[in-house]
């Protein structure tokens, strides 16, 4: 007998499956149809408009959702790329075993109860699924996770989110986590190019991910969630050569693995944990974020921001004392405020009222007034953006004083259209920040606003803290690749 | 570099049961990492250590070998500056009394005589192996108070020149190796070197666990190894 021996795929073509499948088979899919088409796989990929060829499997029915339904995979005539197993876990390893055999190129395991339930069972079943696959050319995600969310293939874990492709991958242990990150993003205007849960990684996992993700011309920013590492020096040096080309953001949690142990010498006792992730966010120039809420505004700033020369910010907004406040946090976060060039302070003079006492030394304060953005406001952000001290234009709103002071509504639309036109001219990267106050409809309005501008392609912020903390480490990831590589 | 050398030097401490090397296995193993080293040589007999000292040159420094002391210059067990042979004498006897009265049990498998090198600043160098990220250098202000201090910096192998740059300028006391209060300038370009050279080296030599060469006396023109201790892998 004459046996092949089969080459095995590289991480380019097994991506190129995981995101783009031609044909998907779902195990548990259910007969009720109800009950799949709201919260089953099948119903998941047929209402995210899924292109490809649709196998739902389930030796008890003939038809599921309107499509031929198999009794096993083997039955399924045509070849499978891609297979989604939901099934109690006990019957796990038998299906890959057969995935393995029919030459499905991957396998995401949905089901839960294996290694990262501590228990002597959950692992052993964890075993036999690692020795299914080990030896072929089948790869498989998970198991414990939720998967793969790209728009461009047709594949989502989720019914809510975007069916809209963007410039975001994502990569996560963590499945409700990454769930409410996408969602929430998506609210903020932001979209994905590709995102995956991946759970146990015990087969692919965030190396393989950033290491596609880095060449991906679909993404321009990579997002991950990382809790422990399988190949820590491989996921070192992909990350390192991620960031050459495009930002990495990376929320490390729990870091409790590194570290020494035991220390013989000086050197080990004093490496912690904290000083070795400090080296690799400052070797690989990874964005390191605390939270959710920080890893979406270091997104808004990645994608958003034209690339950054430096970090002096020109600050344009009414108040004197909310002023005062941004230059603080400005320079807390490693950002410069530098004083306007005696030329620039001339022209904004005549763009601010004579008698007003308005400064015009940096911040500029200029009307935000009753008719939103004025031709004044946008010819002084122009003016700003053109001292050439300044790298950037960082306008600070606090919209809640024109509601309810001049009971001005719907200043939307005004607000956004008059930033983007100002935006077409603008020589230099603006920010927007938004001042919050306490009126649910005006909180709602500033949503709105954001997520318009957004959009549009202004990066936009719904606080000034998080406005100069995701713009001070965007400049100093510029910063980085300028030292190191230019 | 000889890789016989490091092999059998591993060897001989395994067979022996021991995870740290002594400070002549860990200077050998060192210098083949192109560091350059205070040559340390093993006397034992008192003979034998007069003869060693006026072969180097006066003035030398004599210290301890003994598996069973870590922290040799806690106990007595190192003697600086000894400029003749009666001083030799002194020294010997001085270090086994104190070796004797301070760790009776100790195994003293005889004394060591090295140049007494010209002072220097003093920095650390070390390395460990991290649990996710293997082997990690790391960079500091030397002597004594390392420990005390803990102004150190650290690396992920493997290192880039920008790494060694940014890992030398990332601690406090850096302005102390820029000519600090007229102080002299340490050749910060040349420690960048022996950083890039022990990542490299680290990277194929995975049964080096862990090390300290401390101190280090670093000059305007290069920099030497004064004292090292590495640390092997148990069971490979």
């Amino acid at each position: 007998m004459v046996t092949k021996t089969p080459v095995s795929p590289s991480n380019q073509q097994v991506m190129e499956v995981v995101f783009h499948p031609k044909s998907v088979a779902v195990f548990g899919a259910s007969r009720d149809t109800k009950k799949e088409s709201s919260s089953g796989w099948v119903g998941r990929l047929v209402h995210f408009g899924y292109k490809g060829k649709l196998y739902p499997i389930n030796p008890g029915a003939s038809e599921i959702m309107g499509l031929k339904a198999y009794p096993s995979i083997k039955a399924i005539p045509d070849e499978v790329d891609y297979a989604i197993v939901n099934l109690p876990r006990e019957m796990v390893p038998g299906v890959v075993q057969d995935c393995v055999e029919k030459g499905v190129k991957v396998v995401h395991v949905y089901s839960a109860g294996f290694a990262e339930t501590g228990t002597e069972e959950g692992k052993k079943l964890q075993d036999q699924v690692k020795k299914a696959i080990t030896g072929s050319n089948t790869r498989l995600i998970g198991p414990n996770c939720i998967g793969v969310y790209c728009p461009s293939g047709g594949l989502t874990f989720s019914m809510d989110s975007s069916k809209e492709a963007g410039e975001i991958a994502f990569f996560t242990q963590t499945g409700t986590g990454g769930r409410q990150l996408v969602s929430r993003a998506n609210a903020r205007g932001l979209r994905f190019s590709k995102v995956v849960s991946y759970g146990n990684a015990l087969d692919l996992g965030v190396e393989d991910f950033v290491e596609y993700s880095a060449t991906d011309n679909e993404t321009k920013v990579i997002l991950l969630y990382v809790e422990g590492l399988k190949d820590g020096s491989r996921f070192f040096e992909a990350i390192r050569r991620a960031t050459k080309v495009k930002p990495v953001i990376v929320l490390a949690a729990g870091l409790t693995e590194s570290g020494a142990g035991a220390a013989a010498s000086h050197t080990a006792s004093l490496a912690g944990n904290q000083q070795v992730w400090r080296a690799f966010f400052e070797q690989t120039g990874a964005i390191q974020v605390e939270d959710f809420d920080e890893a979406i505004e270091q997104l808004v700033a990645s994608l958003k921001i034209p690339k950054l020369t430096g970090n002096k910010v020109g600050l344009v907004g009414r108040g004197g004392g909310l002023g005062v406040i941004t230059s603080d946090m400005c320079e807390r976060n490693g950002l410069k405020v530098p004083r306007f060039t005696q030329e620039i302070q001339k022209i904004l003079a005549t763009l601010t009222a004579a008698d007003s006492g308005s400064t015009i030394t940096n911040p500029a304060e200029i009307g935000f007034g009753r008719e939103g953005v004025s031709k004044t406001y946008a010819e002084g952000l122009r003016v700003v953006a053109s001292d050439p001290q300044i790298d950037f234009v960082l306008t600070f709103l606090y919209p809640e004083m024109y509601v309810v002071e001049f009971g001005i509504t719907n200043w939307v639309d005004g607000l956004v259209n008059a930033f983007l036109e100002v935006n077409k001219t603008m020589p230099k990267p603006m920010v927007v920040a938004f001042v919050q106050g306490q009126n649910a409809d005006v909180f709602k309005d500033i949503g709105l606003a954001g997520e318009h501008l957004l959009r549009g392609g202004i990066a936009c912020f719904p606080t000034i803290q998080a406005a100069t903390k995701a713009v001070a480490k965007l400049v100093n990831y510029y910063r980085f690749i300028e030292a190191n590589y230019e | 570099m000889n890789n016989d050398l490091i092999k059998g030097i591993v060897n001989r401490a395994k067979e022996e049961n021991r995870t740290l090397l002594t400070e002549i296995e860990s200077k050998q193993v060192i210098a083949q990492a192109g560091l350059s080293v205070v040559e340390t040589k093993l006397a034992l007999t008192q003979q034998e250590a007069i003869a060693l000292s006026k072969n180097i040159g006066f003035p030398v420094v004599m210290k301890v070998i003994s598996p069973d002391i870590v922290h040799k210059s806690d106990g007595g067990g190192v003697v600086l500056n000894i400029k003749n042979e009666e001083e030799v004498v002194a020294a010997w006897n001085s270090i086994h009394a104190a070796a004797r009265g301070r760790f009776p049990k100790a195994n003293i498998l005889g004394i060591s005589v090295q140049k007494m090198a010209k002072p220097g600043t003093e920095v650390i160098i070390g390395m460990f192996t991290d649990r996710q990220f293997g082997p990690v250098l790391m960079f500091g202000l030397g002597g004594v108070l390392v420990e005390l201090l803990k102004d150190v910096s650290f690396r992920i192998v493997p290192l880039t020149t920008f790494d060694a740059r940014t890992m030398i300028r990332n601690i406090k006391g850096y302005p102390l190796l820029n000519g600090y209060r007229g102080r002299d300038v340490v050749n910060t370009e040349y420690l960048e070197k022996w950083l890039v050279s022990l990542s490299d080296f680290v990277k194929i030599h995975p049964e080096i666990k862990e090390f300290d060469l401390n101190p280090i006396f670093a000059y305007n023109d290069g920099a030497v190894v004064v004292d090292a201790r590495v640390i092997i892998e148990s069971k490979i």
